[in-house]
């Protein structure tokens, strides 16, 4: 078999693993994207394309899912019980009106919804949606309570678009290959982004994501400079510690050590036991003997 | 010296450098700085510019830390040499900012690294946590060995995955740094296997760390030092770890990451893990019930093993991987870490 046959075969073999796996993946989601898409609901401020996206992406605050989820919000800075891996951290303390008790939207406030979002996994999106409404509820009031929640809202259906993401163009596979071609992609896609973060939360985008946008573009420049100007690799890459090995290799205790290595019949437990102690007797102080003990592992 | 100020120094700037942004808040302002250490093939920038652990140090920035360091260990070692390298990278850190302690985090195999350090330098460690590592060994560690042996008990399925894998990120960072393949790889590998993780924490550092993976855990460490002058110097330390859970390839969750090419290399391999071996649940490279230690705070993360360090670009599933980080960091600073 010649060399590009070989390889058209393994990548097709590799393609029908893949695909297998999203075919796993798509139907241990399936029945939760249609139990989620067939609750609609709209966001008062938002574009008809952003509304019927939003109708699309977030799901209803269902009463009685509200009961059966939101219990008694801790104090004031603890996260709700139900976000278990936030535990230990607090809710970011940001919330600031102007001085007409108007919500402030800086990038504060993005922090609160990324702490929340930060447990969407605990809970799922849908009552991690009505867990935060709850909690803006009790924290805010008036204009400024609805304006967070409207933002809120938009924040958790930009994130929720950008997860359904399906008719984005999949890469060829038989071409996995870091070119122009893929830095062009990956240009279109940061250029997709962008674009949704404008018509989703376009009060905001600028504040919010300017940073990040900043970097994104800093990256793809420096990957297109890379990719189309050869190989150099820069010193800051190159620039590595040299390791500083503390100790010269004891040759009496490699040659016992290998001894005990090439034993026959000896029990794995036992061997891990008999090499333990042979180190112990080299090297009694606690720190050679983790460094020598690092040495023989990584042998 | 020189060499080790000068990588600090650029360190500090690539993080300062980027961030435009002015923290208004402290909530991740933790009191201890934090030291991040990257994994196996990792050392540079990934495909030799994205930064590995990608906008994670400008987010903490802007959410109040501007102690973050981001350590360069040899890319493909054993942990004798990046454990030492680490030593020096931690002495830096100390020296510059005058602090006592530092907070270590380290992904895949730089959980291995700052364990390690935690077992030569306790008294210097605030908290220590590791984000996808194979804490009780993977079975890609093993299928390789097995595979570079000549064993021939490797299913064809995961030994292509596996072989496939390597092959497109070694050539891709090869080609990129202009480098041949680093050598080392095995001394690396040895400890990811079961036995070696195994023999890692008998002799190395148990802090956090439960021979049985389902078993219960310490969630912190502590203990004594006894000094050359004959003091003895009590530390404790929290152990943390989380890991993702997902290698996905879902056009209906997976958003940005459809078009992150490593998802399809995670996918497979994830897939291949759970066919072809005894892994269960992992992210495409280490098992989740491996990557427990400590307190573990989630390991539900729809992620693969690149998107726990926001790769390639932060086009991973939704939330946001770097909050994560700073909702840790706050997590930290609230137990005055």
């Amino acid at each position: 078999m010649n060399k590009k046959l070989r390889t058209a075969c393994f990548v097709a073999g590799l393609s029908v693993v893949a695909i297998g796996a999203m075919a796993v993946n798509l139907a241990k989601d399936s029945h939760v994207e249609a139990v989620e898409k067939n609750h609609a609901q709209a966001v008062p401020t938002a574009s008809k394309v952003v509304e019927e996206a939003v109708g699309r992406a977030l799901s209803p605050l269902d009463e009685t899912r509200r009961e059966n989820t939101v219990e008694k919000i801790q104090a004031k800075n603890e996260p709700p019980p139900q976000l278990v891996s936030l535990r230990g951290a607090s809710v970011p303390d940001v919330l600031r009106l102007d001085e007409n008790g108007d919500l402030v939207k800086d990038q504060d406030t993005q922090l609160l919804f990324d702490f929340f979002m930060a447990g969407i996994q605990d809970v799922g999106e849908a009552d991690l949606q009505v867990l935060v409404e709850d909690w803006l509820g009790q924290h805010l009031q008036g204009k400024a309570a609805g304006s967070a929640v409207d933002l809120w809202r938009r924040y958790l259906g930009y994130q929720k678009i950008l997860s359904e993401s399906a008719d984005a163009n999949l890469p060829d596979l038989a071409s996995f290959d870091l070119n122009s071609d893929l830095i062009t992609r990956f240009e279109s896609v940061m250029q997709e982004r962008h674009s949704l973060r404008q018509q989703w939360l376009p009060d905001v985008a600028e504040n919010w994501f300017a940073a990040d946008e900043a970097l994104d573009q800093e990256t793809l420049t420096d990957l297109r400079s890379r990719v189309e100007g050869g190989t150099q690799s820069s010193a800051a890459a190159t620039a590595y510690f040299s390791p500083r090995l503390s100790q010269e290799n004891n040759a009496e205790y490699d040659r016992r050590l290998a001894q005990v290595r090439a034993t026959n019949g000896l029990a794995v437990g036992d061997r891990a036991e008999q090499e333990d102690q042979l180190r112990a007797q080299y090297f009694p102080d606690r720190a050679e003997y983790v460094r020598q003990a690092l040495r023989d592992i990584s042998r | 010296m020189k060499t080790t100020l000068s990588v600090i120094a650029a360190a500090v700037f690539a993080i300062s450098g980027n961030m435009e942004a002015n923290a208004a808040t402290d909530y991740a302002k933790t009191r201890y700085p934090i030291v991040m250490v990257h994994g196996l093939t990792g050392a540079k920038s990934m495909l030799g510019v994205v930064p590995y652990w990608y906008g994670i140090p400008q987010k903490l920035k802007a959410s109040g830390n501007d102690q973050v360091y981001v350590a360069t260990v040899s890319a493909v070692a054993g942990e004798d040499i990046r454990a030492a390298q680490l030593e020096q990278f931690v002495a830096e850190v100390v020296e510059k900012t005058g602090a006592e302690k530092v907070n270590l985090i380290g992904h895949s195999q730089g959980g291995f690294t700052v364990r390690a350090y935690s077992a030569l330098h306790p008294e210097r460690v605030a908290s220590l946590t590791t984000i996808g590592t194979p804490n009780h060994g993977t079975p890609v560690a093993n299928a390789i060995f097995d595979i570079n042996a000549g064993v021939g008990k490797v299913a064809p399925g995961l030994r292509n995955a596996i072989v496939w894998l390597v092959e497109s990120f070694g050539w891709l960072n090869g080609k990129l740094n202009n480098e041949a393949l680093p050598q080392g790889a095995m001394g690396a590998l040895n400890l990811m296997t079961y036995d070696g993780a195994q023999a890692f924490a008998r002799n190395v550092s148990d802090a956090g760390f439960n021979a049985d993976c389902k078993g219960q855990r310490e969630t912190s460490a502590s203990g004594e030092i006894q000094n050359q002058d004959g003091s003895v110097t009590s530390w404790s330390f929290p152990v943390y770890s989380w890991t993702g859970a997902g290698a996905p390839v879902n056009p209906f969750r997976s958003g940005m990451d459809i078009l992150d090419p490593s998802s399809y290399g995670m996918a497979t391999l994830s897939a291949a893990l759970s066919t072809f071996t005894d892994a269960g649940k992992n992210d495409g490279m280490v098992p989740v019930c491996s990557a427990r230690l400590g307190d573990v705070i989630s390991e539900k993360y729809y992620w693969s093993h690149v998107d726990e360090v926001n790769q390639i670009m932060g086009m991973t599933p939704p939330g946001d991987v770097r909050t994560v980080f700073v909702v840790h960091a706050n997590r930290l600073k609230q137990l005055g870490l």
